[in-house]
């Protein structure tokens, strides 16, 4: 019997981060006519499935090369090949996306061979691409799996050298398909062509059908993904994602165009940051639309700033986003008590604090490579008014009797997850209202009077 | 009404900032001379009151030393107050006006304003919002439907009348006074706005 516990092995408690080949599932299902494959058992992509179905309310596939006790021991090269021939039958798919799971990482599958020696038995012809990210869930998480994808795709769609396009790519990094839609609509009114890679704001919102569709409509076409290298310049999103080899970095070695690497846009301080980096690249005005739509969101701050000044917040999520949500707060006058991340970079801690110089003074703790166990705990100590995070915070913030504001992914128990727009000035308008609505909800529920004004 | 009918008793106090409620309590103590233990308890009472809401007042103070204050609000006497309150958190007052003044209010209040300080009476909102941007007022005080003029001036603002949620009167409502003034001069919103247009170009 063990009668000592060792004290650097801990568990972690209910998990603030999800698998890494779910953010790649999710990047793939940006793609025109693409399947996401799991090379590894069939758990694995349900599990994936279920989680974005759930979020998203919309049939996702995710294919799966199946491995069982014997692939555990021999290796998984025949079944990959079984599975690529059965999705190009089933779906006659215009690109595939291969991630790996923690079985085939384990047990160290050559993938890039497996994939090399298909490529070499069929028609070139005939078989779609096929781009592969090796992502083992016990390195970095869902969001690791979602850039390592985008790259991947990168590295093998974006091939064409041809050059004098005054075309712009955006890597907008892990959003809501609203945000994806804003995003495009930013650029669309800049006049600007682009490129966005991934775009799921069709595939994994779209209309009803009126026939059975084996891959939803929409996605960034496979043609477009190969003319990126043309591009002028590349914007990629995420300030952490800054910090870390990515897409954008891999498009600006091969083609020499400059990358602009920015922070997520939320709030007026890092869509400002955004519009003016457009506004340089293509030398165009920001539009009036946007203008406007920037005065009444500040106009909104000034109507709604006393019900949040020093408001107390709980954020966590991806490290980009909760970096992005940090800069929106603290510009609305909100102090992030407690900003935490599954995320393990290791440039969060860094990040946070150069978003707030004054951090100590304000007792603001951060947390990287957390689980809900630790967060609740250091939260239970701060008196915090108000969570801001996905659903899975859901079960601490009733426990600890504080609303949650939901954002970003999963939102599992309500509707409109792919609807919640975070980005631009649009985006920090609805997390405004939101945020003070719900501060105001509280304090009209705890007075004794029943009154109905401000 | 009722010291002329019944014989009552009147004196006039605020329960508005320390200074006022303490002066409050100490004449309403006073009037009972025959009983100084009422006095004393009294004095007691005000000291841990005070001891109680002074360090946070200290820290905002210092937040707020040289900001710039606008009142205007129904009564003069209202006024008197406030202007006492917002010099206890380290606030200047740079206009200072109320709809109902009579002479001798005006006077009272020239008396306790700083030099340059604008009086106004009964002003429209275009005579207020001149000398407020003028002035360079960091906050407005006045009545609900002021707020959303300080605020398109890109001015912090604290109603002070009848509609109000969060009590202002006695210690604690000073504390809740100066937290509230402090939440709207602080909030880093006003980093947003557009600089204000005075007589002499921008600011
Ligand atoms: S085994 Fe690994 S890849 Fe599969 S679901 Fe679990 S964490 Fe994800």
């Amino acid at each position: 019997m063990l009668s000592e516990i060792t004290e650097e092995y801990v568990v972690s408690r209910n998990a603030c981060k999800l698998c890494t080949p779910l953010g790649a599932s999710l990047a793939f299902k940006g793609i025109q006519g693409s399947i996401p494959l799991l090379h590894g058992s069939q758990g694995c992509s349900t599990y994936i499935r279920r989680y974005l179905i759930s979020h998203f309310k919309e049939p996702v596939d995710v294919a799966c090369s199946n491995f069982g006790e014997q692939t555990a021991i021999f290796g998984g090269g025949a079944n990959l090949k079984v599975a690529l021939d059965n999705i190009r039958r089933q779906y006659k798919p215009e690109f595939i996306g291969v991630a790996t799971t923690c079985l085939s990482e384990t047990i160290g599958d050559d993938v890039p061979g497996f994939i090399r020696n298909y490529l070499a038995m069929n028609n070139p012809d005939e078989v779609p691409p096929i781009a592969h990210v090796p992502t083992p869930s016990y390195r970095g998480t869902h969001i690791d799996g979602f850039h390592g994808a985008v790259k991947a795709v990168v590295d093998v769609l974006a091939v064409n050298r041809d050059r004098g396009t005054d075309q712009i790519n955006i890597l907008p990094g892990m959003l809501s398909p609203a945000d994806l839609r804003y995003l495009k609509g930013v650029l669309t009114d800049f006049g600007v062509p682009f490129v966005m890679l991934p775009d799921y704001s069709q595939t994994l919102d779209g209309a009803p059908w009126t026939e059975y569709h084996r891959i939803p409509a929409g996605g960034t076409p496979v043609t477009d993904i190969a003319r990126m290298g043309e591009s002028t310049a590349t914007l990629e999103l995420g300030r952490i994602l800054a910090r870390q080899d990515s897409a954008g970095k891999l498009l600006s070695q091969r083609h020499g165009r400059p990358c602009h690497s920015l922070g997520l846009p939320i709030g007026v301080n890092e869509s400002d940051t955004l519009f003016q980096a457009i506004e340089l690249i293509t030398g165009k005005p920001t539009p009036e639309k946007y203008a406007a739509e920037r005065d009444r969101l500040i106009d909104a701050y000034v109507d709604g700033h006393k019900y949040v000044m020093d408001a107390r917040v709980v954020v966590y999520g991806e490290e980009d986003l909760v970096v992005g949500l940090v800069s929106f707060l603290s510009e609305i006058g909100i102090i992030p008590v407690l900003c935490a991340s599954g995320g393990k970079s290791g440039l969060f801690t860094e990040t946070i604090k150069g978003l707030v110089p004054d951090y100590s003074e304000k007792g603001i703790q951060i947390m990287e490579g957390a689980d809900f166990t630790a967060i609740e705990e250091a939260a239970q100590d701060l008196n915090p008014d108000l969570i801001i995070g996905h659903s899975k915070g859901y079960a601490m913030a009733r426990r600890l009797n504080v609303p949650l504001v939901r954002v970003g992914f999963p939102i599992h128990d309500r509707v409109g997850g792919q609807r919640i727009l975070h980005v631009g000035y649009g985006g920090a308008q609805q997390l405004f209202d939101r945020i003070v609505n719900t501060i105001l909800e509280k304090r009209q529920e705890a007075s004794a009077v029943g009154y109905s004004y401000m | 009404m009722m010291e002329e009918k019944y014989g009552f008793p009147f004196i006039r106090v605020s329960y508005f900032g320390i200074e006022d409620v303490s002066q409050a309590l100490y004449d309403v103590a006073g009037h009972f001379a025959d009983a100084p233990e009422i006095m004393a308890r009294t004095k007691e009472l005000v000291r841990r009151e005070i001891t109680q809401v002074q360090p946070r007042l200290a820290a905002i103070k210092k937040a707020l030393q040289g900001k710039k204050a606008a009142i205007y609000v129904g009564g003069a006497f209202k006024a008197f107050s406030l202007i006492k309150a917002l010099r206890h958190i380290g606030m200047s007052v740079v206009l200072a006006g109320s709809q109902t003044g009579t002479q001798e209010d005006y006077e009272v209040l020239r008396d306790m304003c700083d030099d340059g300080c604008v009086i106004v009476d009964d002003a429209n909102p275009l005579e207020l919002s001149k000398y407020v941007i003028e002035k360079k007022a960091d906050l407005v005080i006045g009545g609900v439907k002021e707020r959303p003029i300080a605020y398109k001036l890109g001015i912090g603002f604290c109603d002070h009348n009848h509609e109000r949620k969060i009590p202002l009167a006695g210690y604690v409502g000073m504390l809740n006074f100066a937290q509230e003034v402090y939440g709207t001069v602080m909030s880093p919103v006003w980093k947003l706005t557009p600089p204000k247009v005075t007589s002499s170009g921008r600011e």
